[in-house]
């Protein structure tokens, strides 16, 4: 708060700006103050009573007028001897009145709050010499508990006061009457205590006397216009937060008490408007220690959801948005993002040696995160196997080592799924013992993948190498009698559709779909694949005479198939259920 | 069809798009010389709902630019950027000010907020010292009408934000189109909300209609009904397969603040075309709610229609004739012949893809099987399965959230092996997707309860217990408001159930909740369901103290009483839209939809995917 603060006149001439901008766009709102300070807004109007009026002397002394009266308006003028400096405050309720009203469903905290809020108070240069009668006052008024204020120049506001010439009326005689004009037109019926009037009880108010007060009115009603947009009055809490709601200008350093200042926020989270709330969040983290900060958001989750949405998308690859997310109690949330920071390493030993440490560090202890933990440790021996199977490989294709001859690496391994992973050595590592770092068997044993897991992945593999061997050793085992049997966990069906998939020949598709158990499916699966050899050899089998002539249309003539219809249908020993 | 005496009047929400363009010019003019245009790309397709290039020439853009991260190399003296304010645009933007500012370029600049410049945006504008160069500004553009009857705020983003990240900065917006429909449309007596975030946003309604006062004159309204629905109410419905033609026309190709993008192979020729699908296009919005499976024989009619009509003009000998038929039915025939084209080649195309996949038919199988409840060991083994295969994992995850939203939640076995095998087949990345879904409820395990360890006793408390209860939620909900049919009783023809949007499998819950509301004007009466939905509910009613419509002797509804507008807050499918078309025709009421964008299940399993490089 400094004299004649070098920001003030930017600031005022955004003001300037956005009273412009509002008026144009016709806003209601825009008008509203103007319209308190017109003359026939005289009701309830900042000078009803005579009690609520403070004058008040001394430069240190600011945010008079608090604690005089439970008046709901309170206006003072700080007027210093020597006339240079004359100030103007208005608090509290005074500004809360402006139509239209703010909600009274407003919590009722931020009320509450108005009444210790200390008012500093805007003072405005002022060259008329209207103080020395008013002087005498203040000292009988002079509230206690204030802090100190800030003295400002507002040259503006001097400029304006000096165009106006019932500021000097106070002084002039000849002012009188024109000030008496004034009260007939507005009627304002202000009573309200004089300087002089204080200082002499015992006589009534004189027309003079009246018509000073009246020109006084007068120019506090700029004045208050001005500390209106004075950033350094404290308006009650749920008005400023309407403010930010609203869009309107609005200032958040006068609020300095911690009650304040948590009111603020209680009131924006009222009110459910996200960008009120994290306007408030910031200015807290600016204006608390790190600790109060942090106690009190912990106890407001949704402030402190909205605070760490923002610090995650403003700050995405700093460490710093886990370990406050960490500080606001969200322990799992920010152990999560640490993994998320680690996986986004992009050189595979720095990603491990980030993941190890992130392991150890906020999942290895944690309770809550136990199958996180596990999952996590999976990860850190994926990627470790799939550092020693590319340095390896990547050897073995420099040299052009077999298989990487004939069917060169496209990809690097690295960051790929176990289910990825194990692909990769069933293309390029099949068959290698257990204890191989490339094995499938192996992979399958440490990662314990179930059946089919290993299955499909393998079957794939085979089949895209065209491996048909190793797909019937896949899928035949041994009952307990060693009779081989051509069964697996994975169904025949499925079998077929990977093997339509990867576009395999077409005896290898009858061959699996004869496999299929139920003659149905086959049946089905196969017209759906156009395979006539098994379609007719399935109906045979259910012995469907209807269906097999009907589906005898289907195939071309003079084709094996076609040939077997023609001999089956001769055959008489041959007993069709239909 | 509104048009009819008989049915309700729509609100006419063209007047939107008149505003949102004045604002706009107003702001363009602004800088009256001549200005490049910096455009965020989220907000390219919406734009070109209110103004084309053309508009933005006209008021003094030069050159317009998509805001990308990299630096602008541009001659212009002044700069408009227009973006949505979003942490990652107000840093590129400051990024590209102070490119300019290192090479001596001195620019004007002026940002456009839309649809409001929030707290941070100052902020980072001043961290990066670039405050002072810029001047901004709001646009304040909320609601977009996409068509007669369906307004948007195009925010896709929000249901992750705010259902998983709890961000509340987009409340604000909603509740402020709500006050704009009301200012333009009258205060609407009759609100229903669903869920917290409804809660809170007609709080904030209120909060800013009070901030700033009553109009003056209150217009007559024009909507009778408003429903503040929450996309947390129901996830089961935006992840069904959804089976109506623009359902599926959204979920192939995506249909984007209603332009939707046909490759070549739907167009038939060698380049891709944009399409505006609205209710203009006549032959769309015959076929736009029907089930897939009649959409074909409708195309192939028409098609002959067109035929017979490009005949006729061949037969003609008179040459008056030939004139008349030029001027007026040509035309017509050229459109829908272009229009026809398109639509045939889309349905197709739907098709194709339906009967090539071996296994779509399985897909919608399990699915169904989930909403009903049975089968469940086939459907598990089917989604274990397809996870093992590695099927595209937004897909995977559609069908993995149903099986566990469908049983609230998952015995802890199941729960764990699906975990793990997703993981190992899509990466261990996906703990993040996973840790999202439980925060939004979407893949959760059962409280375990081990009865073989309690009393007979225990059993029976346990049964009253809520915990236990809520594990059924789902099927007692869709047992008390009736939302699964008998199976072959939907006529997909001519539907006359809700349920036919999911072939006849589910009726959408928000749709249901919507009709019995309206029937008993209320939750009251809905006690038994309310308990069972997982958020709460709240109504409101103004007294309607203007009771000039009842004063001339008959008590006549009014018209506004039939004029329901449903908002759904993160996102409503095309599904749901269709329903509730549906029940609009058959009780005489007449459906809005507004929304903060439209979604499908591919698209909100997309945005909270975290997984993907």
């Amino acid at each position: 708060m400094a004299f004649n603060a070098p920001g003030d006149d930017a600031d005022d001439d955004k003001l300037d700006d956005y009273w412009h901008m509002s008026s144009r766009t016709g806003r209601t709102k825009s008008s509203n103050f103007f319209d308190d300070f017109s003359p026939d807004n005289d009701g309830r109007s900042v000078f009803g009573a005579d009690k609520s009026q403070a004058l008040s002397f001394k430069e240190t002394m600011k945010a008079a007028g608090l604690g005089l009266d439970e008046d709901e308006e309170e206006q003072d003028t700080i007027i210093d001897w020597d006339g240079k400096l004359s100030s103007v405050t208005f608090s509290t309720k005074g500004s809360s009145q402006p139509k239209p009203p703010r909600p009274s469903t407003m919590p009722q905290s931020a009320r509450g709050t108005v009444g210790v809020t200390a008012k500093p108070a805007r003072t405005i240069a002022s060259s008329y010499a209207t103080s020395a009668p008013s002087g005498a006052v203040s000292t009988r008024n002079q509230p206690s508990g204030m802090r100190n204020g800030s003295v400002l120049l507002t040259p503006d506001s001097v400029v304006k006061g000096g165009g106006r010439p019932h500021s000097a009326s106070f002084s002039t005689e000849g002012a009188d009457k024109r000030a008496m004009d004034e009260r007939s037109t507005h009627s304002t019926g202000s009573s309200s205590a004089s300087i002089e009037d204080a200082i002499r009880r015992d006589s009534k108010p004189t027309l003079a006397e009246m018509s000073k007060l009246q020109a006084e009115v007068q120019a506090l009603r700029r004045k208050l216009k001005s500390v209106e947009r004075s950033r350094w009055a404290a308006l009650p809490v749920a008005d400023t937060v309407t403010r930010i709601i609203t869009g309107e200008p609005y200032s958040l350093e006068p609020y300095r008490s911690l009650q304040d200042k948590l009111s603020l926020l209680d009131v924006a989270i009222g009110y459910h408007d996200g960008n009120a709330i994290l306007t408030i969040v910031m200015f807290l983290r600016r204006t608390l220690s790190k600790t109060v900060f942090y106690d009190e958001m912990r106890r407001r989750p949704v402030a402190a959801s909205q605070y760490i949405a923002f610090i995650k998308k403003q700050n995405e690859q700093s460490d710093n948005v886990a370990s406050e997310m960490g500080q606001l109690g969200r322990i799992e949330d920010a152990a999560l993002w640490r993994y998320k920071e680690a996986t986004e390493n992009q050189v595979p030993h720095g990603q491990l040696m980030n993941l190890k440490e992130v392991h150890s560090l906020w999942f290895d202890k944690s309770a809550t995160l136990a199958t996180e933990s596990e999952h996590i440790k999976e990860h850190i021996s994926l990627l470790n196997r799939q550092l020693q199977i590319e340095a390896m490989d990547e050897r073995a294709q420099r040299e052009g080592k077999p298989p990487f001859k004939e069917f060169p690496r496209k990809f690097t391994l690295y960051f790929k799924s176990v289910i990825t992973t194990l692909f990769y050595c069933c293309y390029y590592h099949y068959g290698e013992p257990e204890v191989s770092v490339g094995s499938p068997l192996g992979m399958r044993q440490f990662h314990k993948l179930t059946e089919k897991q290993y299955l499909f992945t393998v079957l794939l593999s085979r089949i895209m190498l065209r491996r048909w061997l190793d797909l019937d050793g896949l899928l035949t085992s041994k009952n307990w009698r060693g009779k081989a049997t051509m069964k697996s966990a994975v169904k025949f069906e499925q079998v077929v559709e990977i093997l339509v998939q990867q576009n395999a020949p077409h005896d290898a598709l009858d061959k699996y779909l004869k496999y299929i158990e139920d003659p149905e499916s086959r049946i089905s699966l196969a017209m759906k694949l156009t395979r006539h050899a098994v379609v007719v050899d399935a109906l045979i089998q259910v012995k469907d005479r209807q269906r097999l002539l009907k589906y005898q249309s289907k195939v071309p003539g003079g084709t094996p198939e076609a040939r077997r219809i023609e001999d089956v249908m001769r055959n008489s020993t041959v007993k069709w259920k239909n | 069809m509104a048009a009819t005496s008989g049915s309700p009047k729509f609100p006419d929400f063209s007047v939107l798009k008149q505003l949102s363009k004045e604002h706009l010019v107003h702001l363009l003019e602004s800088i009256p010389e001549k200005k490049d245009l910096v455009i965020d790309p989220d907000l390219m397709r919406p734009l070109d709902r209110i103004a084309g290039a053309q508009l933005l020439k006209r008021h003094g853009v030069d050159k317009i630019f998509k805001l990308e991260s990299n630096k602008l190399e541009i001659s212009g003296d002044s700069r408009m950027y227009l973006a949505r304010p979003s942490v990652k645009n107000v840093k590129n933007i400051a990024n590209q000010i102070k490119g300019d500012q290192e090479n001596g370029r001195r620019k004007k600049y002026k940002i456009l907020f839309v649809p409001r410049k929030l707290y941070f945006c100052e902020m980072l504008l001043e961290q990066e010292g670039v405050y002072g160069a810029v001047e901004l500004e709001d646009f304040k553009l909320d609601l977009i009408a996409l068509d007669r009857d369906i307004l948007s705020l195009e925010s896709p983003g929000f249901f992750r934000d705010y259902f998983v990240e709890g961000e509340h900065s987009l409340l604000h917006t909603i509740a402020t189109s709500i006050v704009n429909l009301q200012s333009l449309f009258g205060t609407i007596p009759h609100v229903y909300g669903l869920g917290r975030c409804a809660k809170m946003v007609w709080d904030l309604v209120n909060t800013l209609k009070s901030l700033q006062g009553e109009p003056r004159a209150p217009i007559r309204n024009e909507i009778g009904h408003l429903f503040l629905i929450d996309r947390e109410a129901d996830l089961v419905t935006p992840l069904c397969t959804q089976t109506t033609y623009e359902g599926l026309l959204d979920e192939t190709f995506n249909i984007r603040s209603g332009y939707c993008e046909f490759g070549p192979e739907v167009t038939g020729t060698d380049k891709s075309m944009r399409l505006l699908l609205n209710c203009e296009d006549q032959i769309f919005e015959d076929i736009r709610d029907r089930h897939i499976s009649h959409v074909f024989a409708y195309l192939s009619a028409q098609a002959k229609m067109v035929q017979t009509g490009y005949q006729k003009g061949r037969e003609l000998q008179n040459i008056g004739d030939v004139k008349s038929f030029v001027q007026t039915e040509l035309k017509d025939l050229k459109q829908q012949y272009k229009s026809l084209t398109i639509h045939i080649g889309a349905c197709e195309r739907i098709l194709n893809l339906k009967t090539k996949q071996i296994n779509f038919e399985e897909q919608l199988q399990t699915e169904h099987s989930l909403l009903e409840g049975i089968n469940l060991k086939e459907c598990y083994t089917y989604i274990e399965e397809q996870i093992d295969r590695q099927v595209p994992p937004d897909k995977i995850l559609r069908l993995l959230c149903l099986l566990s939203l469908t049983q609230n939640g998952l015995p802890t076995k199941d729960y764990q092996t699906l975990e793990t095998h997703f993981l190992q087949s899509h990466g261990h990345k996906h703990l993040l997707t996973f840790s999202n879904l439980r925060k939004l409820g979407m893949y959760t395990e059962q409280p375990s309860v081990e009865v073989t360890k309690m009393t007979a006793a225990d059993v029976r408390t346990k049964l009253t217990d809520k915990a236990l209860m809520k594990k059924t939620a789902f099927r007692m909900l869709c047992k008390k408001l009736n939302l699964i049919p008998k199976s072959g009783e939907v006529n997909l023809r001519n539907p006359e159930d809700m349920s036919y949007v999911f072939s006849g499998a589910f009726t959408p819950l928000t749709c249901k909740l919507v009709e019995q509301v309206l029937a008993k004007g209320g939750w009251a009466g809905l006690d038994d369901v309310t308990k069972l939905l997982p958020v709460p509910t709240f109504a409101e009613h103004k007294a309607q103290s203007v009771k000039g419509r009842g004063s001339n002797g008959h008590h006549q509804v009014a018209p506004s009483e039939k004029v329901v507008l449903v908002y759904f807050l993160g996102g409503c499918t095309y599904a749901e839209t269709a329903a509730l078309r549906l029940l609009g025709k058959m009780k005489g009421y007449q459906f809005i939809f507004a929304t903060t964008a439209i979604t499908n299940g591919a698209a909100l399993i997309g945005s909270i995917n975290d997984g993907k490089k």
